[in-house]
């Protein structure tokens, strides 16, 4: 028979309540007929005594051991425990460790497992980014409250200006209000039955003012509300808006000046005849001079006219900036292979130009030099001189001959139903073509075509990263985020928050340090949104001190250029919009905020949230609070220390975790949130008093 | 007796031509480049008349028009404006402003008279 044995902790605590009863008995027995009072004394202190040891061994364990199965159970299977000295927990620390290796074991298999499926979601989604990336017009989908759900490249780098564009933002902040209202309530469905119009067209400024849009906007049909919205498509036509308004002006101007000579010209013939009848011959030869004046001014005022009202027909054509070699790609893609010529390519430059009647015209002249010419290969080259660029065909043989290129040019394009020559697009472009020998090369010739450049074109690829996280199809799954004045009972991984961070000249802002560089990033519905974050550096009008250099890296060297402080203030200020703040020890950041925003004319009202509290919050069990301690505590990799930008994005993936951890501590919503971060204030605040 | 047309139009061709022809038809012509030209004129005559250009190298046409107006005795003086611009808005702004008729640029010289004529003697 198996003799009973207790387990070690319940021994070692029986052994010591044992000990204390035994230990009670014998002062009992021996104190209290000589001295009650220190009969009782002793009893008390070895109660004392008992509970001392009871709660290093066991108590104080335990707690570290709770909170450490919290992290490992919600967010770092990894956790070390943070159990230190001795205890009589046995073996239950290690066995809470092998219990989070199980759950990472676990979790993997599970992501092993949904892996297969997410390949096939993340083929589906990437396609659609594709779509989305490659189409030329900016797209943005809103949900039925404004919020912004969805945007692409092109959308990005149109409202560039803009610095309130981001996901769960509202269009409001990123367009001219008014025009949207109106075209949505035009969309709205009416009483009546009577169908609303599917979609509808607008032209509306940025909210900066920097660029005039034509939007096109479509109602999503949809039952679900969690879905509806709106989806829409932006165009840039600030330059056509502007260059027409130019224009108009010079055509105006150029009227007027027709007018003074005509009026002249007028008077003074009829004062000519006048002296002419009354024999006064001085008169009149003043008089025909001055006929031959105004004559002359009337025809160069003529041809002032006459230049404007050509510029109006090739004004009317929508330029566009297009990549020769894009262009000539397509057209290898989709033109009739047989009869194209081979075609060696080299492009790499941008003109002004209507894309589609271009590619036509390069087309239709290629096909004509298989066919007529017999050519069977082509080098096409581009060329930036001036501010043209010139578009260069060069094969083995003859030259096309003048006449027979007139042929060319004047016949119709065949996909637009030949009512348009090549001449004409050529023409439409302001040029033409022509063929002339290589002559750098015997027994080759060229075709010439010279077209206008695109010389302010800035390739997006090189401001753009390649796979950008800012159209993330996730963040349409979620909750739709519910308005403003819920904020406080709204759940906390619901909100928007911006985590943000100061560099600064020195500590004291009350006594003239100032803020050298801002970093911030968005978190939106518990996602960091690593394509929307704010950097700027802020030129603090002092020298920055060694010792602060020495911190962050930022001389003085680097922020000559930089705005001033103000206005990079007031420019995060429009990125944070109404989001909560979030910061690592967010009241010093926030010190230097608030002393800054009277001069900038802003109010930084927002609810704040701070990391740092938080973790104190949550992990009493340790002093370790330092940004790195909570990183590694927490499973976050830390980069970029002491750059605003770096603890920002930081701090934002410390605060994902902390808003996962706080429901075990029944801190659900914002005002929950904020209640408990004002305690730990108090409870700090009185350490420090102690 | 003669009467007096103050010209103001900065156009030297057509003020030596207008001046020709209303000078022939009997009026006696002073002729001004300028609103300060003008101010200076009308300190040595009294015009019964004033044609002015809208767009004076110095300062508006209709500046002009509103400063004689203001002058004692020059309360009722018609002025005739002459403009390049043919918006309608143009005439409205002229009559608002005090003048007596609005002439668009170019205009017939005979015409021009009639209506001078026309205007001297309403005037009257």
């Amino acid at each position: 028979m198996r003799a009973f044995r207790l387990p070690r902790l319940r021994k070692r605590l029986w052994l010591t309540i044992g000990a204390l009863a035994a230990a009670e008995l014998i002062a009992i027995i021996l104190l209290v007929p000589l001295h009650p009072l220190l009969a009782a004394a002793a009893g008390a202190s070895g109660t004392l005594a008992a509970g001392f040891v009871i709660d290093r061994r066991i108590g104080r364990p335990l707690v570290a051991t709770e909170r450490g199965a919290g992290i490992i159970a919600t967010t770092n299977p990894g956790h070390r425990l943070e159990v230190r000295g001795r205890h009589w927990l046995g073996r239950l620390p290690e066995t809470v460790e092998q219990l989070g290796g199980a759950v990472a074991r676990s979790r993997r298999e599970l992501e092993e497992a949904a892996a297969a499926w997410t390949t096939r979601i993340e083929a589906r989604k990437a396609r659609l980014e594709t779509i989305l990336r490659e189409i030329r017009e900016g797209v943005l989908v809103c949900g039925p409250d404004g919020r912004i759900n969805l945007y692409n490249r092109t959308a990005r780098e149109l409202l560039s200006a803009e610095p309130a564009l981001g996901l769960g933002r509202n269009i409001n902040e990123v367009l001219n209000e008014g025009p949207l209202r109106h075209t949505l309530r035009l969309l709205e469905p009416r009483e009546g039955g009577t169908d609303a119009p599917a979609d509808a067209e607008l032209v509306c400024a940025t909210a900066s003012g920097e660029r005039l849009l034509r939007c096109r906007v479509a109602r999503l049909a949809t039952d679900d509300p969690d879905t509806a919205g709106f989806v829409m498509t932006l165009q840039d036509v600030s330059r056509q808006t502007r260059s027409a308004l130019r224009r108009e002006q010079r055509l105006r101007e150029a009227v007027e000046a027709l007018r003074n000579p005509l009026t002249s010209l007028n008077t003074a013939s009829e004062t000519l005849r006048l002296a002419q009848e009354a024999g006064l011959t001085e008169d009149a030869t003043r008089f025909s001079g001055m006929i031959s004046e105004e004559t002359h001014r009337l025809t160069e005022g003529f041809k002032a006219l006459s230049t404007e009202t050509m510029s109006v027909v090739t004004d009317n054509w929508r330029l566009e900036d297009v990549h020769l070699g894009s262009l000539v790609d397509g057209i290898k893609q989709t033109g009739d292979s047989a009869a194209l010529p081979r075609i060696q390519c080299r492009a790499d430059v941008w003109v002004s130009a209507e894309p589609y009647l271009l590619s036509q015209v390069v087309e239709a002249l290629l096909a004509r030099l298989v066919t007529e010419l017999d050519v069977s290969a082509v080098a096409l080259s581009g060329r930036e001189e001036g501010s043209l660029v010139y578009l260069e065909m060069n094969w083995s043989g003859d030259v096309i001959a003048p006449d027979q290129l007139d042929e060319w040019l004047d016949a119709g394009l065949e996909d637009v139903g030949g009512t348009v020559t090549l001449r004409e697009v050529l023409q439409r472009h302001d040029t033409t073509a022509w063929s002339q020998p290589d002559l750098s090369r015997t027994g080759r010739a060229l075709l010439r075509l010279p077209l206008p450049g695109a010389p302010e074109k800035v390739r997006t690829t090189e401001i753009v990263p390649a796979r950008p996280e800012f159209y993330d199809f996730a963040v349409e799954d979620s909750e739709p985020v519910r308005p403003l004045g819920a904020e406080a009972e709204a759940s906390l991984a619901s909100l928007d928050y911006v985590v943000f961070d100061c560099e600064t000249t020195g500590l004291a802002p009350s006594q003239g340090d100032e803020i050298v560089s801002i970093g911030a990033v968005r978190i939106h519905r518990g996602r960091v949104m690593h394509g929307e974050t704010f950097e700027l550096l802020a030129n603090p009008g002092r020298p920055i001190p060694a010792l602060a250099t020495s911190i962050h890296g930022i001389s003085d060297e680097d922020i000559a250029d930089a705005p001033p402080v103000e206005e990079v203030v007031r420019r995060f200020h429009a990125y944070a919009g109404d989001a909560v703040l979030v910061g690592f020890n967010i009241a010093f950041d926030m010190r230097f905020l608030r002393l800054k925003q009277r001069r900038c004319g802003v109010r930084f009202d927002n609810p704040t949230l701070d990391a740092l509290l938080l973790s104190i919050l949550l992990h009493d069990h340790t002093g370790e609070h330092t940004m790195e301690s909570v990183a590694d505590r927490l499973g976050v990799g830390v980069g970029g220390r002491h750059t605003a930008l770096g603890d920002s994005l930081t701090t934002a993936e410390i605060f994902t975790r902390l808003i996962e951890l706080l429901p075990g501590e029944s801190i659900t919503t914002l005002s929950e949130a904020i209640a408990a971060q004002e305690r730990m204030v108090e409870f700090r605040r009185q350490q420090r008093a102690f | 007796m003669y009467k007096n047309i103050l010209l103001v139009d900065h156009e030297s061709n057509l003020a030596t031509a207008l001046q020709f022809l209303l000078g022939h038809a009997g009026f006696n012509v002073t002729l001004a480049g300028t609103y300060a030209e003008a101010e200076a004129a009308v300190e040595t005559m009294r015009p019964d008349l004033a044609l002015i250009d809208a767009n004076l190298p110095d300062r508006s046409g209709y500046d002009l028009c509103q400063a004689l107006l203001a002058r004692p005795g020059l309360q009722h003086l018609p002025v005739l404006m002459l403009t390049t611009r043919s918006l309608e808005v143009e005439r409205e702004k002229a009559l608002s402003l005090g003048a007596t008729d609005f002439v668009v640029k170019p205009f017939d010289p005979a015409g021009m008279l009639v209506r001078v004529q026309e205007l001297l003697r309403e005037a009257a």
